[in-house]
């Protein structure tokens, strides 16, 4: 029994046929015969199962997984434990079957007596405990819709395994949505990047949540008006760090009735470790996308064990220090947002306004005040903030110190015919030698299809390629050359340009790194609960109710891609006239068992 | 009246004090079905019920299941709910009153099938009301804890219109619960069971100081045998216990008992020591006496024991009882019971011999309990104390509230004498003992609600024009908020504006006309509960008692 079983599982997976081949199970595995004369195992002293009649046991325990697949439709299945007779009567099962067995010497014991060379026809065995390789295999990454079954007595044997991976299994597929909350900094150059995550992830088919904290932005205005004086740097510290406390409330309460699946801030979102702390405890992912050079703000270190995952953009340098301070860094690089900007045919006015042949377009960080003036004679063009006032930078800023909105900059981008970037650093005078992350500006001059001059970076030609889809310069001298060969070139420019705009359109759109960052959550180290990963949205909800007629009329009150939650239903209920249906009652009571699981799930007792 | 059902989705202690409503329906209505709708989880505890007839499951586990598997489609999820609800809708009844305090028994009561019902409901625009007074009293004064005197048995039956029946807790014990207990109890006592959890950490007196207790309990009475009560949940508690307690002879049933076995063993003990927990209920039912500890969130004058006879303790810090938002992170109230006293007492209870020569505690009450000559349980103090101001007008606003929720007079005379007996206290002291702005705020508020009156009246001579009634509306509502704003500005007033506010939530979707008379009903009965204060409060005689007036 054992050789053919062997041979028919050799076919799928020679290693493991070997390897089981090899095994000799120890002395506390007992192969015993039950009363109605099948095998049974134990164990260390415990049944795998029924001593009386395990293959009675197994065919109901089939049917019962046969039974939950149907009822959900799942096309995939991972099956926590062999057993020791199950396979045999789920080979009725049209859909993938995977079996996860953490016991090589249970598999032995099994396969020398139960004829399973069938059940290896039809489905997959993998018999280890090594999480990783487990949850490496594709139906855990599956799109279909599945089911997570699991032995009890597999459950008792590895609790842990058992957790991790069905925490892990998305039943709705990788496709499910996810509900997602995106915080954005009060004000800054982040704020645009968290409305691009929020765009992407919406194009994605995530439910988002975009919180606009601007409401905040004149408090903190007014404190750092009240505490400008450096004497009270202290008071500032602590009344900045009660207004956080406060936004970081607001948050919590905002998500007590209906708690996103993620948590996912960008740089400078007012979040504090108590806010961290407590969104862990409402069993919500942190994600935070640090795009910020990780020497120069420091914040990071007090937040990184707070977060579930730290999406940062210095993939070399960060992760050990990242790792030292508690955090799980994944590497995610910059991107643009196609909605805001692209390639545009300026009107006459328009390029009056914003034609140019050199610009630069940013803040008036140290390198860049010391850089720059040795362009000033090539006619170059400034805008951005935090430029010195009363020096010879306003001469060639048409707009002095105002900040550009996302349209107005793509105008300038699309207006110039050569576009500077310069990384900022606050300690070098001109190109940071060792400079390794790339700004958003790299990727949003490339979307805009300009022709980018950047200063050489470490990490650049991962994302373009220098002198193909990009061009660079290390110094003044190599700077002031280029942009002279190549405003006299204008066809190998406009080639340039085009390249780094196909480029960027297909690798560095916020909804190739939101995919990155979604795809990073789900198989992180931290799972994503699964709990409400498939939100179901009225339209697919109406779809799958066509038999319920009463129930669509209500839901049909709502648009197609509102996602069905307490809101909603109330939503639904109100937009009814006269007196309340049956079907508007049974879904106020849904609304209000589900309502009252999730206040007795916060004061810690069962409903 | 052939079917009538009592709703009570709500816990095991709860489901106890249900009872004695249970058993005066049965009185009242000899020849009606009784049926308990309750979750699935209780339904052991239903079944020892005396009189009832029928237990209705509504399965939880099954309806969260249902509204929280992420495999399940949300049509689906809606259909099993649908299932779940419509097996209950199958039976008819006469009457189902609604105990249970929650939005989804309102929702789930206005989807069964009964001919009329009360408590907490719906109104047909989907919004929870209440219309049952008692009940309404108890969703109101919830928020004005400190100063409510009623005992949660006794709103239940005020709901159910059995108040001053009488009837105590009851459940009936199954003669094979009895021969467990007989065989693991066996031998004489004197023998203490102990329940150390409760249904919330907050409500959880600390298991050192259970252990002091103890130890104290059994240097002093070394043949007292302790057994743990209470469930599996609660084993390391009880392991906890016993390895503090060296010397201590205990019998340890944490999780081994079904809840009719726990009856069973309880009726075989001397004395319950528990916080605030079902188990406490469950020993009043079968007659043995509770010590209860009530810290965090327990307040014993809403559910200490119904029944005569039965002990509670409380710590008078200003703060408790803990409101239902808050998470103490700093529970001094435990510590306002000191064990050694607690030993001393419990030794003088398991030997019958007085307690009223023992101290009274610094910190906390120990209250008694007994009815009174209206048939309610109150709690009466073991020792005298000096009187705070909510003390006196808890016991004012409770003759207020049941004179315009039983219509049973309210006599400044019985106050007083409560006053004088529980704290020492003259009746013309009373001014002198509250706030000096409290008259004054009195009757500010009845020149409020006769002001409101007037308006009423004048609507109903309007009849049918739109802008005047428009009009009326608008300052009627104004007048609301300067009741309002009253009752904020100082708490001790709150039950008052608290009660106005509930009553005036709750009127009915009706006509014109009937809505004028019942508002103006709601405003005399704030003016009577207000001049009930003013008398209790001014007993030197400078206000005149009015007549009693209409009550709600």
């Amino acid at each position: 029994m054992l050789h053919r079983n062997l041979e028919a599982l050799r076919r799928q997976n020679p290693d493991l046929a070997g390897t089981i081949d090899r095994c000799t199970p120890g002395p506390g595995f007992e192969a015993l015969s039950a009363s109605s004369g099948a095998l049974t195992v134990r164990i260390n002293g415990r049944l795998e199962a029924s001593a009386e009649d395990p293959e009675h046991e197994a065919e109901s325990l089939a049917a019962h997984f046969l039974e939950r697949a149907a009822a959900v439709g799942a096309t995939r299945i991972v099956l926590f434990g062999m057993g020791v007779h199950t396979l045999r009567f789920l080979e009725r099962f049209s859909g993938k079957l995977l079996v996860v067995e953490p016991s090589v010497e249970l598999c032995r014991m099994v396969l020398e007596r139960v004829d399973l060379m069938h059940a290896f026809e039809r489905f997959e065995l993998i018999a280890t405990s090594d999480r990783a390789k487990i949850l490496g295999h594709p139906y855990f990454q599956g799109a279909e819709l599945g089911l997570f079954l699991s032995h009890a007595t597999a459950r008792r044997r590895e609790p842990k395994l058992h957790d991790d991976l069905a925490q892990r299994f998305h039943p709705g597929g990788v496709a499910s949505p996810l509900s997602v909350a995106v915080i954005p900094p009060l004000y800054g150059g982040s704020l645009p990047v968290a409305q691009g995550c929020a765009r992407a992830l919406k194009e994605l088919g995530h439910y988002v949540r975009e919180l606009d904290l601007s409401a905040f932005w004149p408090a903190y205005q007014a404190i750092q008006g009240a505490t400008s004086d450096l004497r009270l740097a202290g008071v500032s510290s602590t009344l900045r760090a009660a207004l956080v406390r406060l936004i970081g409330e607001t948050l919590l309460a905002s998500f007590q009735l209906d708690p996103p699946d993620v948590v996912f801030a960008v740089a400078q979102a007012p979040l504090d470790s108590e806010t961290l702390s407590r969104l862990r405890g409402m069993g919500i992912t942190r994600a935070f996308w640090f795009c910020e050079d990780f020497r120069v703000m420091s914040y990071w270190k007090e937040l990184a064990r707070h977060y579930d995952t730290i999406f940062h953009v210095q993939p070399d340098e960060f992760s050990q220090p990242l790792r030292e301070a508690g955090g799980y860094g994944v590497p995610l690089q910059m991107a643009f947002d196609p909605a805001v900007t692209h390639p545009l045919e300026l009107s006459t006015e328009q390029r009056q306004r914003y034609g140019t042949d050199v610009s630069f377009l940013g803040a008036g960080y140290h390198n860049r005040v010391q850089f720059l003036p040795a362009l000033f004679d090539l006619g170059l063009r400034i805008y951005g903030t935090e430029w010195p006032e009363d020096s010879a930078f306003m001469n060639v800023m048409p707009e002095p110190n105002v900040r550009q909105s996302a349209e107005t900059s793509n105008l300038i981008f699309n207006g110039t015919r050569i576009a500077l970037n310069l990384h900022s650093s606050p300690w070098c005078d001109a190109v940071n030698p060792v400079g390794d992350y790339l700004n958003p500006r790299t990727f949003e001059l490339a979307a805009a299809q300009t022709f980018q001059l950047v200063d050489e970076r470490h990490d650049l030609a991962k994302a373009l390629e220098p002198g193909i889809e990009v061009e660079t310069f290390n110094d003044i001298h190599s700077c002031r050359k280029k942009i002279t060969y190549y405003l006299e070139h204008a066809d190998e420019r406009r080639e340039i340009a085009a390249n780094g705009h196909r480029r960027a359109l297909a690798e560095h759109t916020y909804r190739h790194r939101m995919e990155e960052a979604v795809d990073a959550l789900r198989t992180g180290p931290v799972p994503l609960a699964p709990r409400r990963s498939d939100l179901p949205t009225v339209g697919a909800v109406l779809e799958s109710a066509q038999d319920e007629p009463e129930l669509a009329a209500v839901l049909g009150r709502l648009e197609p891609d509102r996602v069905i939650n307490s809101e909603a239903i109330t939503l639904a209920v109100v937009k009814g006239e006269g007196e309340l249906s049956r079907e508007e009652k049974l879904l106020l009571y849904m609304r209000e068992v589900l309502d009252e699981i999730q206040h007795y799930n916060q004061i810690g007792q069962t409903a | 009246m052939k079917d009538i059902a009592i709703l009570n989705l709500t816990r095991f202690g709860d489901l106890v004090q249900t009872s004695p409503v249970v058993v005066s329906l049965r009185k009242r209505h000899p020849a009606a079905k009784i049926h308990l709708i309750v979750k699935s989880r209780f339904r052991s505890i239903a079944e020892m019920l005396p009189a009832v007839d029928a237990i209705h499951e509504v399965d939880g586990d099954a309806l969260a299941e249902a509204v929280t598997r992420p495999d399940l489609a949300f049509a689906d999820r809606f259909r099993r709910v649908r299932d779940i609800v419509d097996r209950l809708a199958e039976i008819h009844f006469d009457l189902i009153f609604n105990f249970t305090h929650s939005r989804a028994s309102a929702v789930l009561l206005s989807l069964l099938n009964a001919e009329r019902s009360t408590g907490f409901t719906l109104d047909r625009n989907g919004q929870r009301r209440v219309d049952n007074k008692w009940l309404g009293y108890m969703a109101t004064l919830v928020r004005a804890r400190r100063l409510s005197r009623f005992n949660l048995v006794d709103i239940y039956l005020g709901a159910a219109g059995l108040s001053g029946s009488r009837a105590s807790l009851c459940v009936n014990i199954p003669e094979p619960a009895r021969t467990f207990a007989a065989e693991r109890l066996p031998g004489p006592g004197p023998r203490v069971a102990v329940q150390l959890g409760a249904s919330t950490d907050t409500k959880t007196w600390s298991v050192d100081r259970f252990a002091e207790t103890l130890k104290d309990l059994t240097r002093r009475i070394p043949s007292v045998r302790t057994v743990l009560v209470g469930v599996a949940a609660e084993e390391s508690q009880g392991r906890k216990l016993k390895a503090s307690c060296p010397g201590v002879w205990f019998e340890d049933l944490v999780g081994k008992t079904t809840i009719d076995e726990l009856a069973a063993v309880l009726e075989r003990t001397n004395l319950l020591l528990t916080g605030d927990t079902g188990t406490m209920h469950l020993a009043g039912a079968v007659g043995t006496t509770t010590c209860s500890v009530f810290v965090g969130l327990g307040t014993p004058y809403e559910t200490a024991v119904y029944a005569e006879g039965h002990w509670a303790l409380m710590s008078r810090i200003s703060c408790a009882p803990c409101g239902y938002s808050v998470k103490c992170g700093h529970t001094v109230c435990h510590s306002d019971i000191p064990s050694g006293w607690l030993a001393d007492f419990l030794q003088r209870i398991l030997e019958q011999k007085p307690v009223e020569d023992l101290p009274a505690l610094p910190r906390a009450d120990v209250l008694r309990t007994r009815f009174d000559e209206n048939g309610l349980l109150e709690l009466v103090p073991l020792h005298p104390r000096e009187p705070e101001p909510q003390d006196l007008l808890a016991l004012a606003y409770r003759a207020a509230f049941l004179e315009s929720l039983e219509g049973i007079p309210a006599r400044p005379e019985q106050v007083w004498q409560r006053a004088m007996e529980r704290f020492g206290i003259q009746p013309e002291k009373w001014r002198h003992a509250l706030p000096e702005s409290m008259l004054g705020q009195l009757e500010r508020l009845d020149e409020i609600a006769r002001h409101a009156e007037d308006l009423i009246s004048g609507l109903e001579k309007l009849g049918q024009q739109p802008a005047e009634l428009r009009e009326g509306s608008k300052s009627l509502k104004e007048t609301d908020q300067a009741i309002y704003a009253i009752a904020r500005s100082e708490p001790l007033l709150a039950p008052l504006g608290l009660a106005h506010e509930t009553a005036m939530e709750d009127l009915p979707d009706v006509d014109l006309p009937t809505l004028a008379w019942m508002s103006a009903r709601v405003y005399g009965s704030l003016r009577r509960r207000v001049a009930v204060l003013r008398e209790v409060i001014a007993a030197d005689g400078s206000l005149a008692f009015t007549a009693q007036g209409e009550t709600a």
